[in-house]
Formats: structure tokens, sequence, C-alpha cells
């Protein structure tokens, strides 16, 4: 367990990798999976898939990651879905579970994406509220995952990093690092990778998001669905440079590659982690 | 005594007996003669010959799985759902149609794609060759020539009715010559049926040698290699004999009847998902893609 002063106890969660159910066996047998994350939305109470069941009977820790809680939404935070997380997180005894700085939805319409927040104080002030209120009904720690853009709103107030550290400041939730968005928003809008770590408060660090994306064009599309690059494995060895991240987890949700190769990036991923310890 | 076309009634049923036996014998003699097949010398099978003929269509789709999954160009969910993987470059036209199929629909189990690639050129070629080589039958030839090795037996079917019509007419008792056309309508059945006469003696006698370890045709050559491994231990088996318990549970997951292999029933069993996530995520994962990736991903997990 990694503790820091005046937080809560978070487990030290090794490398890992996004269970889909498409690579359920895969999961189950790859050496060198140390954790797994499940999408919460796909769970359903009362009916764990057998892998899942499987890995919890091993004792591997299984993370609930949310995708549709809308923290960053102008509404209130759906508390029916809020208690879904919930539940998925005791049903799978899981040590924290979490979700994205971004909104899913308004006005009663679904975006299918993830959407950037708009970086300003009045936005923030929104998602601390919706972030406060879901924290109430949930029995484990949220972290918070900074999401990959195509677009970024006008007017905005603070850098990423600076959203993030005081989003942390003021709901005492945890970050959840994806370096492949953070490496897409580099790419796509010109976002420091650097001056991020440096303002965000790492040692809120939950775990670390790995994944693959492809150029379209000028832009890079974190798509998960194609191998993961040098360039974020890079930014993973320059994050791991300044703190030793509790977990680092592979997400890969589409033309799943074979059992080989996923374990080759897991093992790139955990040579990294290593070069630092 | 009234004697119909000269004969008592006991002696008809003298006669009928001993044409009826005649007619059996040959009905049994042309069975014999279609099983057996053809001269030609035997030639080393590959594996995915020794596939069909032990199992017909399907089992050959079944050893390309079991290959393909072992080289891990293929996986299998829990739940029998096959993917490609991509990851390995594949040659062989069963392995290319397998691949092709689990390519083409999401979520593809096995209780589709069998049946469906079975139906696939790749695989009836086979067929057609271990035909011309004498190993297995062709349903039509077979159903067409043992109707003929049936024709005696029609023929006295029809004399008994003619005698037995008569015998009603003229108020001759007919209890025995109605149990021989019984028995005789009975004996057309059976010797018409094709039942499991699927590979002639030849084929029985080099599939027995292929289980036993050698490879075809009495001679031991490299072929004995190829059908080492799980394809080999499949295109024997089936899937039941698929070595790697897990997988070969999961295979088995999907409502799936292997068969005799030889008849494509063409039925198809839908194994619909039930992962409604109730998200706003429509592919229901966390995936990425920042936008514009397609696939109705969500944006930047």
């Amino acid at each position: 367990m990694v503790a820091e002063e005046g937080t809560e106890l978070l487990p030290k969660l090794g490398v890992g990798i996004g269970w889909r159910s498409e690579i359920d066996l895969t999961v189950e047998r790859l050496p060198g999976v140390d954790f797994v994350e499940v999408v919460a939305e796909n769970i359903h109470i009362g009916h764990l898939p057998e892998s899942v069941a499987l890995l919890r009977e091993r004792g591997v820790p299984i993370l609930p990651h949310a995708v549709s809680l809308s923290l960053g939404g102008a509404e209130e935070v759906d508390a029916q879905r809020v208690r879904h997380l919930a539940e998925v997180a005791e049903a799978l005894d899981a040590p924290l579970v979490s979700d994205h700085v971004c909104f899913v939805r308004a006005g009663g319409l679904d975006s299918g994406h993830l959407m950037p927040v708009p970086r300003t104080r009045d936005a923030l002030a929104v998602l601390v509220a919706n972030v406060k209120a879901a924290q109430q009904d949930l029995p484990v720690p949220l972290a918070l995952e900074n999401v990959a853009a195509l677009l970024e709103w006008p007017d905005g107030e603070l850098t990423e990093g600076q959203f993030l550290a005081e989003l942390v400041s003021q709901t005492d939730c945890y970050l959840l690092v994806d370096v492949a968005n953070l490496y897409a928003n580099a790419r796509n809008l010109g976002t420091d990778p650097d001056r991020f770590l440096d303002e965000i408060p790492l040692e809120r660090l939950a775990y670390v998001h790995v994944a693959g994306g492809v150029e379209h064009g000028e832009l890079y599309h974190d798509t998960h669905a194609h191998a993961v690059r040098q360039e974020v494995l890079d930014l993973l060895d320059e994050l791991c440079s300044r703190v030793a991240p509790p977990g680092v987890l592979l997400e890969r949700d589409d033309n799943y590659p074979s059992d080989t190769e996923i374990a080759t990036e897991l093992a790139a991923i955990r040579a990294v982690v290593e070069k630092h310890q | 005594m009234q004697r119909p076309w000269g004969l008592s009634g006991p002696e008809f049923l003298q006669y009928y007996w001993i044409a009826l036996a005649v007619c059996v014998v040959i009905a049994i003699i042309v069975r014999v003669r279609v099983k057996a097949g053809n001269d030609q010398p035997v030639r080393t099978l590959d594996l995915d010959e020794l596939a069909y003929l032990a199992g017909g269509p399907r089992r050959v789709v079944e050893a390309s799985i079991a290959r393909l999954l072992t080289a891990e160009a293929l996986r299998t969910s829990r739940r029998g759902a096959v993917q490609s993987t991509g990851s390995v470059h594949v040659v062989n036209p069963i392995d290319l149609a397998v691949i092709a199929d689990a390519e083409r629909y999401t979520n593809r189990t096995i209780s589709l794609l069998v049946p469906n690639v079975a139906k696939d050129y790749a695989v009836t070629t086979i067929g057609t060759r271990l035909h011309q080589a004498g190993l297995i039958l062709d349903r039509d030839e077979v159903k067409s020539r043992l109707r003929k090795g049936a024709i005696p037996l029609w023929l006295l079917l029809v004399v008994g009715i003619v005698r037995w019509v008569n015998g009603i007419g003229i108020g001759a008792p007919v209890g025995w010559l109605t149990l021989q056309l019984v028995i005789t309508g009975l004996l057309i059945f059976i010797v018409t049926r094709r039942g499991r006469l699927m590979r002639t003696s030849k084929g029985d006698r080099v599939l027995s040698q292929a289980r036993s370890g050698g490879a075809t045709g009495g001679a031991t050559g490299p072929a004995s290699l190829e059908y080492a491994g799980a394809a080999g231990l499949v295109a024997l088996g089936g899937l039941l004999a698929y070595p790697d318990l897990t997988v070969r549970s999961a295979l088995m997951a999907a409502p799936y009847n292997s068969g005799s292999g030889y008849v494509s029933s063409g039925s198809s069993c839908s194994t619909a998902s039930s992962c409604s996530s109730g998200s706003s995520c429509s592919s229901g994962s966390s995936c990425g893609g920042g936008g514009g990736c397609g696939g109705g991903c969500g944006g930047g997990s």
C-alpha cells in the first residue's frame, strides 16, 4: 500500500490491462497482469461475467471505470448512475473508482463522446459540485481522468494542469492520468505535457492509462485500437521520472491483436515503470 | 383350391421368400460395391483432407479454427465468439475463409461460423478431391446406386401386391402374403438408406491408419508430423478433442452441434448478446478517439 500524508490509502496496483469481454480469456491468462479495469456501465450487478468473477477470486484488483457520470455537465449528476458505480465497486471489492473530467450529455442528448469541459472557473465550480455530490454516494475514492480533445473551448482561464490541480484541491479526488490523451492533446491542441505534469498534484495520482492511437491527416486519434506509440511510452517515462505511479494500465478497446502482441505491450510498459524503481 | 398363375398359395409364398432373399443379396452386393471405392493408389493427405475424411466439411473448419487459435491468428472469448487478431499472415485458403468470416461479423460464434465456412468452395473442393481419390462417397451418387440396387425388391413388391389384390378378389387367405409385403417394404427402406455411409472402405482404412499414428496409405512420411498438435487432434476428433480445456469449454459454450459433419444442416443458432449497458458511450467501452475515430466510440478516455 502507498499512502501520502493526509490521504486515504491507495493500493499498489502494478501493471494492468482493461478487461473487455472480447479478450476475457486473454486477460485471464496473460502473465504479468497485476490488476484490471472494467467499464462500470457494462457490469450488471448479480450477473458478473465469469471471467471477472474468476479474476476476483484470484485476488486481482478490479477497478470500475465509468464513462457516463458526465461530471462536467451543467446538469446534476444522475444519482442512479452514481449508485450503479457504487454497487459495482462494492460487488468487485474495488479500492477506487474512476470517471472522466468531461461531460457526455446535455439537454437530454447523449454525445456518445467524452466532451472536454471549458477550463473556466465557472465550469470548474460546476464540476466540483458534481464531483462532491458523486463522492458522497461512493463507498471508495474517486479518481478522475484527463480526456483527449480535438477542440478547446474559448476563453479558458486555466491550463489543463491547473484545472485538474484546482479540481483535486477542492474535491480531494484522485487523478487518473492518461498519457495517451496527454500525447493526443499535445499533438492536436499544442498542450505542453511537461507543464501538465509540472502542474498536476502527482501525489494524488491513482494510476495511469496507456493506449494506442493512429494519425489521420494532421490529427492524432486516441483510438485504443492501435499499437501504443513510442511517444506515449516516452511520456509515461517522463511521468515515472517524477513519481512512481501506483499502477499503469493498458487500454485496448478494439482490433485486439494476438496475445503475444498484448503481452509485448504490457512488457514494454512494465519496462518503463521498472526503469525508475 | 384355386391356383392363380398356376401356383398355389403356399407355393407362391415359398417362391416369394426365395426371390426376396435373392433381391436382398443383390442389394447388399450393390451396397458393398458402392462402399468399395476405386482402385487408385492412396496418396498422402494433408491435414484438411484428413479432417474432411474424418468428419466432413465441418470438421475441416474446426481443424482450421484449432490451427488459427494455436497460431494466435484467432482468439475466442469465454462465450465462444471468435475474432481475428490480424497479427498473423495466413495463406491456407480455409484459414483465409475462416478469418474472413470472423472479420465480417462481430461476436461471431463458431455455431454460426462453422456451418457457413463449411459451404465455402475451399472446403467443398476438398470433398471433390477425396471423392476422386476414392476415399469418400458422393452423396447423390450413393443415393442413386442404392436405389438402383433396390429395383429387384421393388419389382418383387409389385408382383406381391398384384397377387395380394387378386387373392382378396377371389377370397383367398392373404395373411402371410401381407406379412411378406410389409417385410419387403421394410427391406426396401433399409437397403436404400444412406445412413452413415460416408467413406469408402479405402477411406476407412486411411483414416484408421491416421488415427493409429501413421500417415496414409500405409506409408509414414512428413504428413504424420502435420497431423500433430491441436489441429491434428481436432481434425480427427472434432472440437471436443481440442487439448486446451479452457479454450475447448469456450468454443463449446455457444450452442453448437457438431453433428456427423458430413451433412450441412443449414441450421443456425442465434446467440444474441445481452451486453446492454445503459451507458452514454455507444460502444459500451471507454475507448477513446477524440472524435472522428468512427465506430461510435467515446472521446478520449
